[in-house]
């Protein structure tokens, strides 16, 4: 109460000084008045009564100076002086300013941005109820080198009743529906959950009630959770919705409920485009859980009892899958043994942007440090040009302290100017990100600039600050006044200095290199990535993608009329050269299957890539069928069973010769004749190599993937133009068939292909971008450097050049000086380098990282501009007239 | 040895103004000072002037308030009086530094045995 009022009197001191000033000074006037009328009463004369009156007061300046303390904040008030005296420092140097503000909002800004991204993806928790203690188990096949695989149906039954670690467990599946009963059919993205996820992640609904226990029971009437996305966009918000009934697969499920909008699991690390639009209960068929290890894909999630570890929970299932595997041998002969993981759900749904985060990071935080070592530099100079100012303020009693807080105000000052700018570049940088970064990027389109990321922005000001400010201020601060006043223990008083900013210099090099390589690197990488052949030409096609689902096309051959007939009339449409369909695509679509070569043993059996295809599909895509034939209408559903495999599967199973004749089996489907060989084709990714692949006719087997079916148009006028403008065409002879039909995923081949390669590009881009700044900033300071040392030793080549040394060998004496910095600097970059290139290497493609082309191309690259630099002030000192020079002093 | 003519204790100064205020009514610092020494028949040494600094810090707590006001002969000056709250803390100021006092007296009394 006391302190406070105290404190507000202070305050109010602060702005009231003058009128306290003047009425302190009345004050003390009548005291001095009235000791000195008491004494002369008392018979001195006036002259000794005022002496002795002064004596009696005491020292008047003391006194206003403690008065002075206690009426209002000194520490507020000398700071304010030192921010008046900064800022009319940055104002009378504008040049200086423009550099130093620019340079540090690059540094503030980049690292601004590149926060809220690690912030969105890496720092902010789930938002789910203690997600540290969620984890996720997952199988993985080690004798077929296939990676997560997610568990079976039965094997989720015995994870959930045996385990001892978790304290709740769920299931869930991704899923696709069709939601009909609009104008047009809607594809809908969906995932199966058990009634046990929402307790378990600790979610309401923001709508109605979650699923029942008995709503998980195979044969339960069809309920359903709607997205908010999905209930805004498409049913207008309406308050009603639950209780109404929707169609997804031509089947009535009742809506029970709408989550929330961040509401988004198991698509926690997906983008927005690919998160659920609706819910529907985890139940298992009789069907699947029959045969434990036939198909896979069922995510496990559960919460860790309290006390457990994740190292305990490892144990506990692997245990589980031993015994099971023990129990039922005939399902997990051979090849398929399953060891499950556990993963913490937090990681898991980062872990592929894990490192191209860090990546980002790392760079960015190397050009700030190249902007902070930039802008000492440039105080450095400055700190050259005041020393006499500063001798000044020491000599009439400013303490070190004093301007060591004088030169921190400043440097303070600048960060915080580079800040407010940083921000402004950060929010540049951000909408560029979001218009042009990759999609599959998770959570970039959610990124904003929140109050954490200016809290951070503010955080790293401090700390820039302190970085580049640390060594001007002490240099500024230890000038002795004697040294410092004289004018011509310059050039002596500042070599410390000068060694100061070859160091600052060569550390910028040094990290510049660093980036330089780094970008090289993913430049390489990327001009690999788009050299790799594709395995099918991607201009000029097109993908339109529909789904024939079971209970409209319950009979197989009324579907492979209706599809063999939209192909026909597909193929009359004008400028199309071949249509066909497939029912998986490479690049976005993958699905595997089972089998086993027919020398292998019983229990030898291994998993192939597979797409359903019709003829002609390989003519559609442009891969080259090497040996054999394509299908032909004759590959009926009587005919023999036939497929056609890629080269990779040839090499790997037929040891490299053509295996047209051989024969394998598909799990209890028979026995299967290799008719034709086509060439490699990336499935994941361009960057993941090709694997085996089996394609089979869509006209001769049925299976879970009979229903999806995209169709494939090869024109013949290959402009994006055309692409695009074929669509509607397409749609209508489709919809002439069934105007049931759902269509979606119009698209074409190359942009298939380029957002395959969206994220690689976005990363190199912004390495580049990064590799770019710091060369820039790191050439500025080296050019700063060396000026500055032609500068202050102007004089002494005058004198050099008076006795007669030759105006050529000083400039090269100069450019030898920069060469050598620029030397030191790309020796410890690639020290630094080869330091830090595990970050790079998870980020390559097929380029080393220790590339020997990049590695002698860039400090190559970079002691030359170093050079160029130098040129400029090199060639200055040789212009220097010997007359001019020695008379400037 | 240096006669007893001792400087103000730290924090006693603070005591020694709310009791002349409160023994005088209103006063100048002049006066404040003047009655000091009086009283302490010149055993204080008083730098008169850092009554200043101590005249503001008690106001500032709200403990004396000041007016401009004409002095006995004439002249203008500032007159500090007592407030109410002041007068609590004197009371209790006091009768402390009575506490403490008996206590140092009681303690140098034991020593001298």
């Amino acid at each position: 109460m006391n302190a406070l009022r105290v404190l507000a009197s202070r305050l109010l001191g602060l702005f009231r000084k003058r009128r306290l000033d003047q009425a302190l000074d009345a004050e003390l006037r009548a005291h001095l008045q009235l000791l000195t009328d008491e004494n002369i009463r008392r018979g001195m004369n006036p002259e000794e009564a005022l002496f002795k009156a002064r004596r009696e007061l005491g020292g008047v300046e003391q006194i206003k100076e403690t008065y002075r303390d206690q009426q209002s904040l000194p520490l507020v008030e000398s700071l304010a002086q030192d921010l008046r005296y900064a800022i009319r420092m940055v104002r009378r140097n504008p040049g200086f300013t423009a550099v130093a503000v620019l340079t540090l909002a690059l540094g503030i800004g980049a690292n601004a941005a590149v926060f809220s991204l690690v912030d969105a993806v890496l720092l902010r928790p789930l938002p789910y109820r203690d997600p540290d203690r969620l984890l996720l188990l997952s199988e993985t096949l080690p004798k077929q080198g296939q990676d997560e695989l997610g568990v079976s149906a039965a094997e989720y039954f015995d994870y959930r009743d045996t385990n001892q670690v978790f304290s709740e467990v769920a299931a869930y599946q991704s899923a696709g529906f069709n939601l009909t009963g609009g104008a047009t059919p809607l594809r809908v993205n969906a995932a199966s959950l058990s009634a046990s996820a929402f307790p378990l992640l600790g979610v309401n609904p923001i709508l109605g009630r979650t699923f029942s226990e008995d709503e998980n029971r195979a044969g339960a009437a069809g309920v359903v959770l709607l997205s908010s996305a999905l209930w805004k966009n498409h049913y207008g918000a309406d308050q009603h919705i639950v209780g109404k009934v929707i169609q997804l697969d031509e089947k009535p499920y009742t809506v029970i409920g709408v989550m929330p909008a961040w509401f988004k699991f198991p698509f926690d690390g997906s983008p927005i485009s690919e998160s659920a639009d609706l819910w529907v209960p985890e139940s298992f068929s009789q069907d699947r859980l029959k045969d434990r290890t036939n198909e896979f894909g069922v995510g496990f999630i559960g919460r860790l009892k309290p006390g457990f570890t994740t190292g305990q929970a490892q144990a506990d299932v692997e245990g589980i899958a031993a015994n099971f595997m023990r129990q039922y041998p005939e399902s997990y002969p051979g090849t398929v043994r399953v060891a499950p993981r556990v993963f913490e759900l937090s990681m898991h749904s980062v872990a592929k942007v894990r490192p191209l985060i860090f990546l980002l990071q790392g760079s960015v935080l190397c050009v700030l440090l190249i902007a902070c070592a930039n802008v000492a530099s440039l105080l450095l100079v400055k700190a050259g040009h005041r020393q006499k100012e500063m001798a000044v303020r020491s000599a009439i009693g400013a303490d070190n302290a004093r301007l060591l807080r004088q030169c921190f105000v400043e440097s303070f000052l600048l960060s915080i100017l580079g800040g407010v700018a940083g921000i402004f570049l950060a929010a540049l940088l951000l909408a560029g990100a979001q218009r042009f970064g990759p999609a599959d990027l998770p959570q970039l389109q959610d990124l904003s600039l929140d109050a954490r990321a200016f809290g951070f922005t503010f955080v790293l000001c401090m700390l820039t600050a302190m970085l580049f400010g640390m060594g001007p201020a002490w240099r500024m601060s230890r000038v002795s006044p004697l040294a410092g006043m004289k004018e011509s223990a310059q050039i002596a008083g500042m070599r410390g200095s000068q060694r100061l900013q070859n160091a600052l210099s060569v550390t910028e090099i040094a990290i510049a290199l660093v980036l330089l390589i780094g970008g090289g690197l993913l430049v390489q990488s990327f001009r690999r990535l788009l050299e790799v052949p594709m395995g099918f030409r991607s201009d000029g096609a097109v993908i339109v993608r529909s789904l024939f689902d079971r209970v409209r096309y319950s009979d197989p051959l009324k579907r492979e009329a209706v599809q063999k007939e939209i192909l026909l009339r597909l193929r009359a449409l004008p400028g199309i050269s071949e249509v066909a369909a497939a029912s998986h695509l490479p690049l976005s679509d993958i699905r595997q299957i089972g089998f086993r070569p027919e020398f292998a043993a019983a229990d030898d059996y291994h998993w192939a890539e597979n797409s359903l295809i019709s003829p002609g599909y390989f003519a559609a895509m442009g891969t080259p069928l090497l040996h054999g034939r394509d299908f032909s209408e004759n590959d009926g559903r009587n005919a023999p069973s036939v497929a056609i495999v890629n080269e990779t599967l040839a090499r790997t199973y037929y040891s490299g010769r053509v295996p047209v004749g051989e024969r394998f089996y598909w799990g209890d489907r028979g026995i299967f004749t290799i008719i034709g060989v086509a060439a490699d084709v990336h499935i994941s990714a361009l960057d993941a190599d090709p694997p085996p692949m089996i394609y089979n006719s869509m006209f001769q087997v049925e299976s879970g993937a009979s229903d999806r079916c995209a169709f494939i148009l090869r024109l013949i006028n290959s402009g994006e133009s055309a692409a695009q403008e074929i669509f509607p065409a397409v749609r209508q002879r489709i919809w002439s068939l069934d105007q049931d039909l759902p269509l979606y995923g119009e698209t074409t081949l190359n942009a298939l292909v380029s957002a395959s390669v969206a994220q690689r590009r976005f990363t190199m881009l912004l390495m580049v971008g990064f590799a770019a700044i710091s060369l820039l900033l790191a050439v500025i300071g080296l050019f700063g450097v060396v000026s500055y040392v032609v500068a202050q030793r102007s004089r002494e080549l005058a004198i050099r050049m008076a006795l007669g040394a030759d105006r050529t060998r000083v400039g090269w004496m100069i450019l030898r000086q920069a060469a050598a910095l620029g030397s030191a600097g790309c020796g410890i970059g690639l020290g630094l380098f080869v330091l830090t290139s595990p970050l790079f290497a998870a980020n390559l493609y097929h380029v080393h990282r220790f590339d020997p082309l990049t590695m002698s191309a860039m400090p190559a690259l970079l002691l030359a501009v170093v050079i160029l630099a130098a040129y400029v002030p090199a060639r200055r000192a040789t212009r220097v007239d010997p007359l001019v020079a020695l008379r400037y002093e | 040895m240096t006669p007893p003519r001792g400087e103000v204790l730290q924090g006693t100064l603070d005591l020694i103004v709310l009791k002349t205020l409160d023994a005088m009514g209103p006063l100048h610092g002049y006066g404040i000072a003047q009655r000091i020494q009086q009283v302490s028949e010149d055993l204080l040494k008083l730098n008169q002037g850092t009554l200043y600094p101590a005249l503001l810090r008690l106001e500032q707590r709200g403990w004396i308030s000041s007016k401009w006001g004409v002095s006995d002969n004439n002249r203008k000056a500032k007159y500090y009086s007592l407030t109410r709250s002041g007068r609590k803390q004197l009371t209790s100021e006091a009768e402390s530094w009575e506490r403490m006092a008996a206590v140092i007296a009681r303690l140098l009394g034991a020593e001298g045995v």
